[in-house]
């Protein structure tokens, strides 16, 4: 308040000019903050939204019939994974029957850098191409750079189908 | 009439000032070739945006569509696959143009005083256009681009604290998929364009604004021992630029190496197209994505630093190197402007740039272990080796061992194994790598059928 009413008696006082402008650009500054604001609350919310957003509960998504994956040695399959059911998008997964109702679904990316590793039959092992990281059947790092054993999905049987459900990294701790 | 509308032009927004104003200011002697690198730069860039829009009429971002559009503007479209191509080659050059720019400023101490901040925004400039070549890779969507994206975002996935959150940004939740696709859609053509745009702005108008750096001689340092080297150094920028030409003397030079660079794109676009591979399979076992050439060097640089120390190597050395890149004018703060009067901060830049290209060079040397087979030759081989050779790739150890420069490195290389250890050594060591090597990484192969046991100790014998 004291600045208009020195402004009105002596506007062109130099001092009084200065604390004017002062307050002017605090002004614009602070409206203009206010814009940005009210922008980028929301923008930077839209953009975290992965982050932010509550993996919903995975629900069980069917991999196939258990006849399709005979015991012995892993076979190949997709599971159309519901991150956003809006956009589903296939997994690769390798199944293994261990037999006696015992199956693993393993996550279809190398627990090192994520490239995809194969299964080579004679060697009873699955190879990863990028750093030479080698896996058994049961999903254990027996050689290379991986930090864990492989991820895997939690298996479910129900009526002769196979289900995948929440995704273990390292086959332990679920993903949060 | 022509003449009315340009006076008419003129007269309402000055453009016509403005031009003689850019193309009259003086620029000091000696600037020659060296400096048309920026503007070929600029060059390459508008190459880019122009290739880049017309590509995105077409475009589809989503999984499911994203190959085929691709694939559609490279095989029907008219002029699409030069369109393509065109695109491609123009993104390499400017990486490798951004790096001679740079390069170049640096040898001529150009980023002193007064010209910091014009040396920032370039280095803001380095990193947008490799931030633009690491976006724009999954864009197609084919096997190499989806899996390299796999591998690239896992590598800044371990970053500590903060790593887990980057993966979970540039994928969707745990997996790559739709969201990745139109997300770095987004960064890849409206971000980082508005981003690259600005700062060409800005880096332009500092470089009018303090106008061009003279070539370094070591003649002209005796600004240099002034009681004040920086008003010093002003006072003999300014009667240099005095004594210079006008700036369209250069013009034409910067033009000549622009045509030159767009012809030879135009070359390259035609005779080494770069066509689409396999469209992305989830379930593409064995494929050993390789990033494009530019970020071999990081790649490469991930083996130097195994197990624990992988975040130092994948995102510790970059980041400092980003930092170094950024502070060099506050770091290396002395008046003296030619290379010979810097030896340390030009020997350790030399040196940073011979590591950078010697990793690209051995990355690009490298030849990823092939399913196929059959590449191992080595002569002279007995029959029983021989068929050890066979029994060598259907194992996988060309996983982790190479011969003649085929396969991993995780293990060590076998080209001469033979000349190292006896069959005795191979027949105990190759089902029970602890045996002979305690500690050893490498797992044990116990179900090779004894015959093809036999065979492969004795392949392994006669690696000599
Ligand atoms: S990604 Fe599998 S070993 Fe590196």
């Amino acid at each position: 308040m004291a600045h208009v009413a020195e402004g009105n008696s002596e506007a062109t006082t130099p001092g009084s000019e200065l604390s004017r402008r002062n307050f002017f650009l605090r002004s614009i500054g602070a409206v203009g903050g206010l814009i940005g604001a009210i922008i980028a609350v929301p923008a930077v919310g839209f953009l975290l939204s992965p982050l932010l957003e509550k993996h919903k509960k995975a629900g069980w998504i069917a991999v196939g019939p258990v006849t399709a994956f005979p015991e012995g040695d892993p076979t190949l399959a997709s599971i159309v994974t519901d991150d956003s059911a809006e956009m589903p998008f296939k997994q690769g997964v390798y199944v293994v029957n261990h037999g006696g109702g015992n199956f693993d679904i393993f996550r279809l990316n190398c627990t090192h850098l994520g490239c995809p590793y194969e299964w080579n039959a004679a060697a009873q092992k699955f190879f990863c191409p990028c750093h030479g990281g080698v896996f058994d059947i049961s999903g254990n790092v027996m050689a290379g750079p991986p930090p864990r054993p492989l991820d895997r999905y939690k298996p479910l049987i129900k009526q002769g189908v196979l289900y995948a459900g929440e995704l273990l990294l390292g086959g332990k701790q679920p993903v949060a | 009439m022509a003449n009315r509308f340009a006076e008419f032009i003129n007269d309402r927004t000055g453009a016509g000032k403005a031009l003689d104003y850019f193309l009259n200011r003086k620029i000091p002697p000696g600037v020659k070739w060296p400096y048309t690198l920026g503007s070929a730069t600029t060059t390459a860039f508008v190459v880019l945006l122009i290739t880049g829009m017309l590509l995105t009429t077409h475009y589809q971002p989503s999984p499911e569509t994203a190959y085929g559009s691709v694939k559609f503007i490279y095989d029907h479209v008219i002029f699409g696959s030069f369109i393509h191509n065109l695109h491609f080659w123009a993104a390499s050059a400017m990486v490798v143009l951004v790096a001679l720019h740079m390069t170049r400023v640096f040898y001529f101490g150009a980023y002193k005083y007064p010209r910091e901040m014009t040396w920032i925004t370039g280095s803001i400039l380095l990193v947008v256009t490799l931030a633009f070549a690491f976006s724009g890779y999954l864009l197609p969507w084919d096997q190499k681009a989806y899996w390299t994206t796999v591998l690239l975002s896992r590598m800044a996935g371990t970053a500590p604290f903060v790593g887990g959150w980057a993966t979970t940004l540039v994928q969707d939740g745990q997996n790559i998929g739709a969201f990745t696709v139109t997300q770095l859609f987004a960064f890849h053509v409206i971000l980082l364009p508005v981003l690259t745009v600005a700062a060409i702005g800005v880096h332009m108008f500092l470089v009018i604004r303090h106008g061009i750096s003279n070539p370094p001689r070591r003649a002209d340092e005796p600004y240099a021992e002034a009681a004040d080297p920086t008003s010093a150094y002003r006072e003999f920028y300014d009667a240099k630029k005095a004594a210079g030409k006008p700036f369209f003397h250069n013009v034409l030079d910067d033009a000549i190496v622009s045509l030159g660079l767009v012809l030879v794109l135009c070359a390259l676009a035609i005779y080494v197209p770069h066509p689409l591979e396999q469209p992305a399979n989830p379930i593409g076992v064995g494929f050993a994505p390789r990033p494009e050439w530019y970020f071999l060097w990081l790649f490469q640089l991930l083996r130097l630093f195994p197990g624990k120390l992988e975040p130092v190597g994948v995102l510790g050395v970059p980041l400092v190197l980003v930092l170094l890149l950024m502070g060099l004018p506050f770091l290396d703060r002395g008046p003296r402007r030619h290379p010979m009067s810097r030896p340390v901060t030009v020997g350790v830049w030399t040196l940073g740039g011979i590591a950078v290209l010697w990793l690209t060079v051995l990355g690009a040397g490298e030849k990823p272990p092939s399913a196929s087979g059959g590449a191992l030759v080595k002569s002279g081989l007995s029959a029983q080796a021989l068929a050890g050779e066979k029994v060598f790739q259907t194992y996988s150890c060309t996983t982790c061992h190479k011969i003649n420069g085929v396969g991993g490195d995780m293990g060590p290389d076998l080209t001469h194994v033979g000349s190292r250890h006896n069959l005795a050594f191979f027949t105990k060591l190759v089902r029970n790598p602890q045996s002979e090597e305690p500690g050893s990484p490498m797992p044990p192969f116990t179900q090779i059928p004894e015959a093809q046991y036999k065979n492969l100790v004795q392949f392994l014998s006669e690696l000599k």
